[in-house]
């Protein structure tokens, strides 16, 4: 069975006198969703209906919409799906969204991320407050 | 067991050949499309691509956009876009029912500027396709939320009559809708 190597050395100098320090991709995923859905614009991180599926059966709920693995220098390549809010501009708000995802996984992990791809999978409106309910239904 | 295996080894071996291949050709078959439908990834656009990464737009949630913008317009009852994407080219065709076939031209001309802008404003699209609307049926006016004509004495004589979605003056609204019809004939 293959391997897949999922973690990633941190640090400029791996060979440090403590030893290496190593972040696991889920973690990383973890970022990337905190940092997503923080973006205005942002309602949701998540697959298609088949992924979330797949991902609920590989039991990697936590990689659900985010995929992390690094290039042949070690950066992070890191692709997202997201829903985005009916009203702003996609491109906008995706282009805000590579900047922060980028920036916020180098300020955590220490390690530069190369890409970061932005699937817009849907567009919803934002859900509004519900009114309250004062009719008695009798 | 061994039975079992036995009786399925002699059924299988009187079944004729081409029986034989015939289900397995129908079981090739519907691997093949399983393999390509769990495969095969979904149509996407590239909206913009740079250094930093690609920003990448699904067919679904340009059929969410759209609709959106078309429900948001107060005489669209009903939106079903459909995107078929081309290449790089995006072709729409949005079957809508609207809440009356008063202003008609109007409303949708109106949804193509829109849908159009949007795309444009949204995506920096410079390739959007042909944007067509099939307007294929009008709502039945819901008695709560009527959408009726002002009663305007002069809206007949030039034909362009003004619609509002207010609640109708008299109570009875198919009396009114009545009165429409006849007004427009």
């Amino acid at each position: 069975m293959e391997a897949q190597e999922s973690t990633i050395e941190t640090g400029a100098h791996p060979e440090g006198s403590l030893g290496q320090i190593k972040v696991n991709h889920t973690v990383v995923s973890t970022i990337v969703k905190m940092a997503a859905i923080n973006v205005s614009g942002v309602l949701a991180v998540g697959g298609s209906f088949v992924e979330n599926f797949i991902a609920q059966i590989s039991s990697k709920e936590s990689d659900k919409g985010v995929r992390v693995s690094e290039d042949e220098a070690g950066n992070y390549q890191i692709e997202i799906r997201v829903l985005m809010e009916y009203g702003v501009e996609l491109a906008k708000t995706a282009e805000t969204l590579q900047m922060i995802v980028a920036k916020q996984v180098t300020n955590m992990t220490g390690k530069p991320v190369a890409n970061v791809d932005v699937i817009i999978e849907g567009v919803k409106m934002a859900e509004e407050e519900e009114p309250e309910d004062n009719d008695s239904e009798e | 067991m061994p039975e079992f295996i036995q009786q399925a080894n002699d059924f299988v071996g009187n079944l004729p050949p081409i029986v034989i291949v015939g289900i397995l050709a129908v079981l090739l078959l519907l691997i093949i499309g399983l393999r390509s439908i769990l495969k095969s990834p979904p149509s996407r656009l590239i909206a913009f691509s740079s250094d930093s990464g690609s920003v990448l737009v699904s067919r679904k949630a340009l059929q969410d956009l759209i609709r959106q913008t078309c429900l948001k317009d107060g005489w669209v009852e009903a939106a079903r876009p459909i995107v078929k994407i081309d290449g790089e080219k995006i072709n729409t065709t949005v079957t809508l029912r609207l809440s009356s076939p008063e202003n008609l031209k109007e409303t949708t001309k109106r949804l193509q500027t829109r849908i159009s802008g949007l795309l444009q404003k949204s995506l920096s699209f410079d390739q959007i396709g042909p944007i067509e609307l099939m307007v294929t049926s009008f709502g039945k006016q819901d008695v709560d939320e009527p959408v009726v004509l002002d009663p305007e004495p002069d809206a007949s004589a030039d034909l362009t009559t003004t619609l509002s979605p207010k609640k109708p003056v008299s109570e009875d609204p198919d009396e009114i809708r009545k009165t429409e019809r006849e007004t427009k004939v």
